[in-house]
């Protein structure tokens, strides 16, 4: 029985197998497009949980060193070795950081760590901190708010 | 009219042009198949450093919190006392070790249990704050500030 099909001339056939190659190469143009373009922002993703971690870490430490001495340049100065006295009695400082949080002195900055008492209480003995992390484009990556509090001090026998 | 040499010509061709396209598609396929890999691996190997890194920072500063005393007794050994018993940890040949010890014991940085892979443990008195970093296989550390209960210097 012969085929229905009706066979082609070579040079059909070569159109043909063209016509396919373009289509399989189409294909697989747009098949790794996406793929790559998935696999990038996983990529960014990891990256981004990474420079998360590392200001969460920087957070929690610009809040316990604050809990231990009220201050923002000194915290600032333990933090990241930036003299406090540039920092006198500030409410509010803006530091630039790099991607892996440390101080970009020269370098471009990435992030801009900011500290920001909100609010005093207690003849300013409780202070009430806010620290958030924001990316060059002003977008806040994150934040938190911590409260440091100095006890009065009791004044002894003989001082002023 | 189709001569017998014409028709078995095409035919060669067109076996052939099968054959490259299916050897296209192979190699593309290779090709996709490694990039993911690779990708794959990289962001695999990223995620377990970082993990590994921050738990261990975690566990240590802790560690700090939970403990009545705190006493650095070498820029990589932390000894933490309590209540009848100390716990010592330190850094030795990339692994991070805890050990506990009684309260009359000789405290030596050995034969403690495996914690974390780290290529580097640097503990840090700051203004009494103590200061925690772990460096990773990869050189990336991770740092935070701890408060100790009695302010570092080893006296509850």
């Amino acid at each position: 029985m012969r085929s229905p099909i009706k066979a082609s001339s070579g040079k059909g056939r070569l159109n043909l197998f063209l016509l396919e190659m373009i289509i399989v190469l189409l294909f697989f143009s747009v098949a790794s497009a996406v793929i790559l373009k998935a696999f990038v922002s996983a990529d960014r993703l990891s990256a981004e949980n990474i420079r998360l971690e590392r200001m969460a870490f920087c957070a929690q430490s610009a809040a316990e060193a604050f809990s231990s001495t009220a201050d923002l340049g000194e915290t600032a100065e333990m933090l990241f070795g930036i003299d406090s006295e540039s920092f006198n009695n500030a409410a509010r400082i803006d530091i630039p950081l790099d991607d892996k949080c440390g101080y970009a002195y020269l370098a471009e900055s990435a992030l801009s760590m900011t500290m920001q008492i909100t609010e005093t209480d207690y003849d300013g003995r409780l202070k009430m901190l806010h620290i958030f992390f924001k990316d060059k484009d002003g977008n806040l990556l994150y934040e938190i708010n911590t409260a440091a509090y100095t006890p009065e001090r009791t004044v002894l026998y003989g001082e002023e | 009219m189709n001569r017998p040499e014409t028709r078995r010509r095409a035919e060669v061709i067109s076996s052939a042009a099968n054959m490259t396209l299916f050897l296209l598609f192979a190699v593309c396929c290779l090709v996709m198949i490694t990039v993911a890999a690779s990708a794959y691996s990289r962001i695999n190997e990223n995620y377990g450093n970082t993990f590994n890194s921050t738990a261990a920072v975690r566990y240590i500063t802790n560690k700090i919190r939970a403990s009545e005393g705190v006493e650095i007794l070498a820029e990589n050994q932390l000894l933490l006392e309590n209540s009848g018993y100390s716990t010592l940890i330190y850094q030795q040949g990339g692994v991070v070790y805890e050990r506990l010890f009684a309260e009359d014991d000789i405290v030596v940085p050995e034969g403690g249990e495996e914690l974390f892979s780290a290529e580097k443990l640097l503990l840090q008195k700051r203004n009494g704050l103590v200061s925690v970093t772990i460096t990773d296989e990869d050189g990336g550390n991770f740092n935070a500030l701890c408060r100790a209960t009695d302010g570092g210097d080893g006296n509850a």
